[in-house]
């Protein structure tokens, strides 16, 4: 059980480079095709910045977004049941045959990140595509990107992608005024 | 399954009581004993480690078919794996050995399974039953519909002659079957996109280096594009190529007038005077020669021309190009003098939209002449010629001669043309004159002129002037909504389709296998090709079957290459890129075997040799000129029905300058009325400061009128209903920025 | 978020779960300082009006559950960092024990009536002896001083469970749960207020529950206001995100209601009210008897205290961290 869990230790996140977004929004109908995710509920969408500046001297950035897998949630702090938590790996998963459907942690996710599923009844949300990562398949939405904008990996390894990017380069998280120690980070 | 550990639907949280023993007495009890638990456990996460079970795996289902297969939803034809759940494709992911999108797909190739499941989507045989364009429709089986169709084209025939019936259609990997069809018809009457399209880019190329070469943008260390907006108007690998080495291998020049997303992305934008772009390169020419910073030594060997090419240049200078274009000359100079530096890996990239305004083919010619002074021909980073796979063929009997000449004139009326293409709006003008012969039918094959053709009512006069029209598609587009018969094509999931290869550095083949059983009663265009022609006593031109034809393709292919084409859906021929090769042979297919600065067949035929600029009318007071373009979410006029990418982008809006829409009265999302001398629409505004003060925006491919696209019907405007009739004289291509409209708020 | 998550249902039951609360205070209140003749009025119609809009609007919480068939496993843990989680059982607890305080008050010909029922008969002996005179008063003591923490602890869970979310900056102020807390026991008054005004037994003691009811209510309402200022205050004086939020309330959608309905119509005006009602007997004279004021005034606190709900639970929806694009906050290109 020792080992399982040291096997099982790692912190998924997912970085962005910002230079490469160009709002294709691939990743977005990735995540909805394979998590067959109903209109109009969306797990990810780009946060645009629109145009910036006046002609011609002008700016534009696109930031991919979803859930942030928090580490330290305030969606599983506030949850009544437990139903929502924080898997080993650093996943914030929802537990349907607990959830009751109060909708208190859509409110308390600072990201907006949660939505209810009204077809299924169930939240929905990002969940790092955790059925692809046994396969050793990154998440939709990390495959399917065309600038090569988004990485995935566990952080807790030093010779991940993720790793070597968040080193070399300055990064940023939004909203870090909730706290919530984020595990989606961007980079420039 | 291997790797799997369970199976669970849901994913099981941690705390789960009836672990931990507590009785069950009564609620209260329940609650005093987990409070305690609870309390303990939660706080310091001391809950025990069992009970955070094994994380749930969504079920692999075992009947789980992954089928290589190629995306139908553009021109790029990337590679795709579809996968199948119980005869159901429920994701399509990219296939990583593909040299177009390298395993990615972008949304329009994701979104490609709701057109599969689109509910408006075509079912079976539709035939008329009330006024043409109603939409009153009676379902009618493939043998009446089928049936239906060869009379009326050969009534047509008897009556005008096979010139009668224009063949029209766009292209696919079932493309040429339908060209077959009309070739044995005997119609010489086929149009197709590129004068809508491409046809600037490929006259000016082919008449230059004798082929249209393939951009190395991959290894390219400066990268300048005109108009070009591969963020949005997406071409792989090129879209994919440029962003992913943006800023640590390249640098990266636009020159657009409009603040794209591309412009966004790049190292420098070039907010450029909308039809100056010749001008522009015109400038970079007089630079590069009279700074003598060109490839002399390339010129010297491979060109023809020069020497007419430095007299003719010499008032073209940045001065000038800078008046012409409102850029500033030193950045004229500064980019001219980047891109003969970066030599040769610098490319002044060609893109493939070349349809824009009446100086579009010079302009494209100017860029390939100012590509060869920069000496990036066959070298790694630059321009390379195009490699392609030699696919084995069918034999069929030798087509009949076509006894009459095409009704658009060419070759003659557009010598420098390919004459199959055809040039659409020459050969409308003249169906709508009924000269010099009438053209009373209409096969459409996935083609939607009524979209794709400047001045839409013009186009609505030719349908209404025909005899019979035959549509084949997959969706009730606005153009089938005027047929007299529709047929239904199986999506490109639901078919086997021919090999196809593509030119490019690296040279492949695509196999496209089918994923699923059409639906409905939906056909492969081949069956229906092959149905029409046995009807109409032609069946001896489709006297074969799918499979054969694929297998006469793949003939000579070694043993591995038709492995991987089964598995893998794709061949890369081995080798390449390849660099050096052409150049050192330092043969062209052009007249003089050399590139021609100087081009020999616009001489023969009346065209100016030399890039020579025209200067644009400007919009006059109180109109704009109206400039269209794309977005990354939709194909042209093919998926605004589609309900995934209709959530990401509802309608398509007029991009107009805040200080012009202040003047015209109007806040950002108000409905504007936008009328042109043949035209007029009203749509939202998008008030931005993207878009210059004389000029608007709209993206194409909006403003359906098809009652059977239920969620595409009515959203936003066409820009086609707008734009006038307008095309180069040189290459026949449409000039979509030559018109100006007025804006009025609307009531 | 443009759709509103938390609607209509919420309001109410938050509204309710403070009228409730403040009903069973007042109740346990009256119950406390009075004997066999004072305060019996507000005692007892505090005791029969407080449980019913809790388990009412615990109904409604479950109809806007939208797994409603789970319900069941709130109770089957207590997780102590969710206010929510809390709130449930201690509304449990609250609900049984107002139940049960309520059957206490039940008065004598009542009881005659209701001892021939069959339901009662299983419990005859249990019944017997809570009715017992004596017994019955400890028991309602008992339950009295049980219900003061418990209708405290309701009322001001309803401000916490909106306070601890630090994601909607409108409602995490520290002042919210207090705000919520006198709000829940203002309208639990009121709605006394109300029903006694309609009872025989107020036209004999009148002035003297009168008194108590009214001081109690115009103390409450002043504590709102005075919880009011500083939750502006500190609003004003906190982070970026939970002052651009006070603009909800200040020139934004919800001043009217906030300033108008809430403020103005549901705090200062039955304070006056109140007041001009209660004012002689500062002199010892008679109060001014209208019932037409009394039922006027504890309507207007009630209506402010549903808007009050409606402002905070709709508008702080709207509310979130700045800047949702960080480019933009940042001043990147």
């Amino acid at each position: 059980m020792k080992q399982k869990e040291e096997e099982q230790r790692k912190r998924y996140v997912m970085v962005v480079e910002l230079k490469k977004c160009f709002n294709c929004k691939g990743c977005v109908v990735a995540c909805r095709a394979e998590n067959r995710v109903p209109l109009p509920v969306s797990r990810n969408w780009i946060d645009e910045s629109g145009v910036r500046g006046k002609y011609p001297f002008l700016g534009m950035t696109f930031e991919p977004s979803a859930c942030n897998h928090c580490e330290d949630p305030p969606c599983e702090r506030v949850c009544p049941t437990g139903a929502t938590f924080r898997s080993p790996e650093g996943i914030v998963l929802v537990d349907d045959r607990k959830c009751v459907g109060c909708k208190y942690c859509i409110l308390a996710c600072p990201y907006d990140a949660r939505s209810v599923n009204h077809r299924d009844r169930v939240i929905e949300k990002c969940t790092f595509c955790k059925h692809r990562l046994p396969e050793g398949r990154t998440p939709a939405c990390v495959e399917t990107c065309m600038g090569h904008a988004r990485h995935f990996g566990d952080i807790l390894d030093p010779n991940s992608e993720v790793s070597r990017l968040l080193g070399e380069k300055d990064r940023f998280v939004k909203k870090k005024e909730a706290g919530t120690r984020p595990a989606f980070y961007y980079v420039y | 399954m291997k790797g799997h550990e369970k199976t669970h639907k849901t994913d099981e949280s941690p705390g789960d009581l009836g672990r931990l023993g507590v009785s069950r007495r009564g609620f209260l009890s329940l609650a005093a004993g987990s409070v305690a638990v609870q309390a303990a456990a939660k706080g310091w996460k001391l809950l025990p480690k069992e009970a955070r079970a094994d994380l749930g795996i969504r079920e692999t289902p075992e009947d789980l078919k992954v089928v290589p297969t190629v995306c139908g939803v553009c021109t790029n034809k990337c590679g795709v794996l579809a996968r199948v759940e119980n005869g159901k494709v429920v994701k399509l992911d990219g296939q990583p050995d593909h040299p177009k999108s390298q395993g990615r797909l972008c949304a329009r190739g994701q979104a490609m399974l709701e057109v599969t499941y689109d509910p408006n989507r075509l079912k079976y045989p539709l035939i008329r039953s009330g006024p043409r364009g109603s939409g009153q429709w009676r379902r009618a089986s493939w043998e009446e519909a089928l049936d239906y169709t060869a009379e009326n084209l050969l009534k047509l025939k008897e009556k005008y002659g096979p010139e009668g019936v224009m063949f029209c259609s766009t292209e696919g990997f079932q493309e040429h079957f339908f060209m077959d069809l009309s070739e044995a018809f005997g119609s010489p009457n086929t149009f197709r996109h590129p004068t809508q399209c491409l046809v600037a880019n490929n006259v000016a190329f082919f008449h230059t280096y004798g082929t249209v070469p393939v951009p190395d943008v991959a290894h390219s260390c400066l990268i300048i594009m005109a108009g070009a907006n591969r963020a949005e108007a997406i071409m792989t690998p090129d879209t994919i190529d440029l962003f992913q080495n943006l800023h640590h291998r390249n640098k990266f020049i636009y020159i657009d007038p409009r603040y794209t997303v591309t412009a966004s992305k790049a190292d420098i934008w070039v907010p450029i005077k909308p039809g100056t772009d010749l001008a522009l390169t015109l400038g970079m020419i007089h630079v590069m020669i009279t700074e003598e910073i060109y490839d002399k030594a390339f010129v010297e060997e491979h060109t023809h021309g020069f020497d007419k090419l430095e007299e003719h240049i010499q008032p073209y200078t940045p001065e000038w190009a800078a008046r012409e274009c409102e850029v500033p000359a030193a950045q004229i100079v500064e980019i001219a003098r980047m891109f003969a530096n970066a030599a040769p890996k610098c490319l002044f990239y060609f893109g493939r939209r070349s349809s824009f305004d009446r100086n579009q083919t010079q302009f494209r010619r100017a860029i390939a002449i100012i590509n060869a002074l920069a000496g990036n021909w066959d070298t790694r980073g630059g321009m390379l010629p195009p490699a392609s796979a030699r696919l084995g063929f069918t034999l069929i009997p030798p087509f009949p001669d076509h006894e009459a000449h095409r009704i658009d004139g060419l070759p003659e009326s557009y010598p420098l043309n390919n004459t199959k293409d055809g040039v659409y709006h020459a050969g409308r003008e003249n169906v709508l004159k009924g000269e010099p012969y009438p053209v009373k039918g209409w096969m459409v094959y996935k083609q939607n002129p009524l979209h794709g053709m400047p001045d839409r009512a013009k186009t609505q006069r030719m349908i209404d002037q025909m005899e019979f029209i035959a549509v084949i598609d997959i969706l009730p587009t606005d153009m089938a909504w005027q047929a007299d018969v529709i047929l239904p094509e199986a999506t490109y999931l639901e078919r086997e389709d021919p090999l196809h290869t593509e030119k490019t550095i690296k040279p492949y083949v695509s196999y496209r296998q089918q994923a699923i059983e059409p639906l409905f009663e939906t056909k492969p265009n081949f069956w229906i090709m092959k149905e029409l022609a046995k009807r109409m006593g032609l069946g001896q031109y489709f006297d074969y079957d799918i499979k054969t034809y694929i297998n006469n393709q793949m003939k000579r292919f070694p043993a591995d290459a038709k492995k991987a084409l089964k598995e893998r859906g794709v061949w890369v021929k081995p080798g390449y890129p390849r660099y050096g090769k052409h150049r050192a042979r330092g043969k062209f297919l052009t007249p003089t075997k050399k590139i021609e600065l100087y081009s020999t067949r616009f001489e023969k035929y009346g065209k100016s040799p030399l890039p020579v600029y025209e200067r644009l009318p400007e919009p006059p007071e109180g109109k704009y000129r109206l400039l269209m373009g794309r977005n990354a979410y939709f194909t042209h006029a093919a998926l605004q029905n589609n309900r995934w990418l209709l959530a990401l982008y509802p309608e398509n809006r007029v991009w107009i300058h805040p200080e012009e829409a202040a003047r015209v009265g109007v806040r950002d999302g108000d409905l504007v009325e936008l009328t042109s001398p043949v035209g007029k629409g009203t749509m939202k505004a998008y008030v931005t400061e993207a878009i210059r003060k004389d000029s608007v925006y709209m993206d194409h491919g909006f403003g359906h009128t098809s009652g059977g696209l239920e969620a595409a019907y009515g959203r936003g405007v066409s820009d086609q209903v707008l734009i006038e009739d307008v095309s180069d004289e040189i290459s026949g291509g449409v000039c979509y920025h030559e018109t100006f409209i007025t804006v009025r708020a609307a009531t | 978020m443009e759709t509103h998550d938390w609607g209509w249902l919420i309001v109410i039951y938050l509204f309710f779960g403070g009228l409730g609360a403040g009903a069973y205070f007042v109740s346990g209140l009256a119950t406390y300082l009075g004997n066999k003749t004072t305060y019996r009025s507000i005692a007892r119609w505090g005791a029969y009006l407080a449980p019913f809009p809790i388990i009412i609007g615990s109904g409604l919480l479950i109809f806007d559950l939208f797994r409603p068939w789970n319900f069941y496993r709130l109770f089957l843990t207590i997780q102590l960092t969710s206010p929510m989680s809390i709130g449930s059982w201690i509304l449990m607890a609250f609900s049984g024990v107002s139940l049960i305080n309520a059957f206490l008050w039940v008065p004598r010909e009542t009881k005659e009536r209701l001892s021939s029922k069959k339901w009662l008969k299983r419990w005859k002996g249990l019944v017997d002896w809570s009715w017992e005179p004596t017994t019955q008063e400890r028991l309602r003591s008992v339950f009295a001083a049980l219900g003061l923490p418990l209708s405290v602890g309701v009322a001001l869970y309803t401000g916490i469970l909106l306070g601890a979310i630090p994601a909607r900056p409108f409602w995490n102020t520290p002042m919210l749960a207090q705000l919520f807390l006198f709000s829940g026991i203002s309208t639990g008054t009121a709605a006394v207020i109300v029903l006694t005004s309609f009872t025989r037994e107020h036209a004999l003691t009148g002035d003297q529950d009168a008194k108590l009811l009214y001081t109690m209510d115009i103390l409450l309402i002043c504590l709102e206001m005075l919880i009011i200022v500083p939750f502006l205050l500190h609003a004003y004086l906190a982070t970026a995100s939970i002052k651009n939020s006070l603009h909800l309330i200040l020139g934004g959608p919800y001043t009217f209601l906030f300033w108008g309905v809430v403020v103005l119509g549901g705090l200062l005006i039955p304070l006056l009210v109140e007041i001009y009602e209660i004012y002689p007997m500062v002199f010892k004279k008679h109060m001014h008897h209208s019932r037409a004021l009394e039922v006027a005034s504890g309507i207007l606190v009630l209506v402010g205290g549903l808007t009050l709900r409606y402002v905070f639970v709709f508008g702080g929806q709207l509310s979130a961290f700045d800047p949702k694009v960080a480019s933009l906050g940042l001043g990147m290109p």
